[in-house]
């Protein structure tokens, strides 16, 4: 019997390792990223452009535009630069609540994962990270 | 106990359920992985390329990215026949290594020289018009999954890689491969290097330009093996270079124009073995109908230790066995040893001093030893008979119901 046990045991440890993911994001050459679920997941292409459907919907990206798409357990949080939102704003490298909001607990990373100090934020893409979730912020 | 048992299992069972897989598909080749080794997909070129698995793929060439519940194995090549076309699946990991060529349905591999994992082939589906050819320089399994092939062109399977090929029959399927006539390919099924034949299916092999089944080293059946028909050949059977080793399993043969098991001695004298016959177990099956051929044939030596071995001998000048040195027939195995042979035909071309060939039902160049089992021979034919030896016969045990006609 604890053969028995010791090889199931092996075999759920050799699956645990086999990871399962729900969503396939696309990221593009801004940094924006944009999640699909796995769910019947096809992709095409035509005409300068990828096709990704799914069993819910149908997402079209540029050609021109993409950088990589990977497997993730989660969808992206970022859907577009945060021009529009108009939460935060950079001036002089210093990132700025355009809403008064307290952005004592705001962390700001770079786009490969660094921390980056608040007040010495050079132009570039900058990912937010709230208690309401991460934003992509751009320091024109 | 048992529940905490049943919960792993159940654990276990639906974890297998979440395999996800991504397939990349160009025309009739997919290439599939596991989506947990597909890492970052890196786009290249303004997006017309893409980088997968390694690979790069130009975007204009991929037809479509799948990701589904299937599984993928590892090193493993899928080709599924439907009639004029054929579909292959090759697993990522060694997908780099591999050129894969599709025309319709015939399908060549040609491995590259830097891949040192074996690979296994597995061919299934049905085609009137295709093929399979692989080059390679390691070894590889090929496995015949309830395939029906026939080249009208050509060999159904020709594998020139050099190397170990275990041919896996799973139980329970059937095969059947067909080659075009008048051909100048060597069989219908080729083999290079050294097959291994095992699994307890069936392959049914049709032979219409020379032989039916054809290894350039030696062939090899295992135990537990199913069965091999030849249901015609224009030339032998089964033509095998340096040994012929069988384990168990089962052959049966007719309509065959040539020698039954014709097995020759390679161009390398050194070779293991060269030009010997080995029965262990199992029981081969001939139908020996054909002017002056052989039912079981070797250069060499001819060891059986056990199986049976039934012909009807019936053609003129043929022999059911016939053995280029020595035959030694005991009984070493589980298995009964049985020699049981009907010999009906006559002299072929009676009175040309180069061609007159009698018919036997054992001819032995050598010496024969019998130490062992049954041998059961009736020789009806005008001038036949049933057991020739040119050297010595040395009785230490057995059964035997007929005279030998020896040399000492």
């Amino acid at each position: 019997m604890k053969q028995l046990i010791l090889a199931a045991l092996f075999f759920c440890s050799t699956w645990a390792s086999a990871q399962s993911f729900n969503y396939l994001t696309v990221r593009n050459s801004d940094g924006t990223e944009r999640s699909v679920a796995l769910n019947q997941l096809k992709i095409t292409f035509s005409d300068g452009k990828m096709l990704v459907t799914s069993a819910t919907e149908a997402v079209e990206f540029s050609l021109a535009e993409l950088s990589s798409m990977f497997f993730a357990d989660e969808p992206t949080a970022i859907s577009q630069i945060d021009n529009g939102e108009q939460r935060f704003r950079i001036e002089n490298g210093q990132l700025i609540s355009t809403t008064g909001e307290n952005i004592d607990g705001v962390r700001v990373y770079s786009l490969d994962g660094r921390c980056v100090k608040n007040g010495q934020l050079k132009k570039g893409v900058y990912l937010i990270s709230t208690r309401r979730g991460t934003l992509k912020l751009m320091a024109q | 106990m048992k529940k905490v048992l049943a919960l792993l299992l159940l654990f276990v069972m639906v974890g297998a359920g979440f395999a996800q897989t991504l397939k990349l598909h160009r025309g009739q080749l997919a290439v599939a992985a596991p989506a947990s080794d597909a890492g970052e997909i890196v786009y290249s070129r303004a997006g017309n390329s893409l980088n997968i698995f390694g690979i790069d793929f130009a975007v204009a060439e991929i037809d479509s990215i799948v990701v589904n519940d299937s599984e993928v194995l590892s090193r493993h090549v899928s080709v599924i026949y439907d009639n004029d076309l054929a579909w292959v699946e090759v697993s990522a990991d060694v997908a780099s290594l591999l050129d894969i060529k599709i025309n319709g349905a015939n399908v060549e591999v040609w491995a590259d020289a830097l891949l040192q994992d074996e690979v296994t082939y597995e061919l299934s589906g049905i085609s009137a018009n295709g093929s399979f050819f692989m080059e390679g320089e390691y070894k590889s399994t090929l496995v015949l999954n309830n395939l029906t092939l026939t080249n009208p062109a050509g060999a159904a399977i020709d594998i020139a890689n050099g190397k170990r090929l275990k041919v896996e029959l799973p139980a329970l399927t059937t095969t059947v491969l067909e080659d075009g006539a008048g051909g100048t390919h060597k069989a219908c099924f080729f083999v290079n290097g050294h097959p291994e034949f095992e699994g307890a299916g069936t392959l049914v092999l049709r032979g219409n330009t020379k032989h039916a089944f054809a290894s350039d080293e030696y062939t090899q059946i295992k135990p537990g093996f199913g069965k091999i028909q030849v249901e015609k050949s224009v030339g032998d059977g089964m033509h095998v270079e340096q040994y012929f080793l069988m384990q168990g399993g089962e052959i049966k043969m007719n309509g065959v124009g040539g020698d039954g098991i014709d097995v020759s001695i390679t161009k390398t004298p050194t070779d293991s073995l060269n030009g010997q016959c080995i029965i262990e177990a199992g029981s081969i099956d001939l139908k020996v109908d054909a002017e002056d051929v052989k039912g079981l044939k070797c250069d060499s030596a001819m060891t059986i230790s056990g199986g049976t071995i039934k012909a009807v001998v019936s053609g003129n000048g043929t022999k059911g066995i016939s053995v280029g040195t020595n035959l030694l027939i005991q009984q070493k195995t589980a298995t009964a040893t049985l020699i049981d042979m009907s010999v009906t035909g006559t002299t072929y071309m009676p009175g040309d001093a180069a061609l007159e060939s009698k018919c036997r039902g054992i001819k032995v160049k050598g010496d024969f030893t019998f130490d062992g089992g049954a041998i059961k021979i009736s020789a009806t034919g005008v001038k036949s008979k049933a057991v020739s030896v040119d050297g010595k016969y040395v009785y230490k045990s057995g059964s035997i119901n007929c005279y030998v006609d020896a040399n000492g």
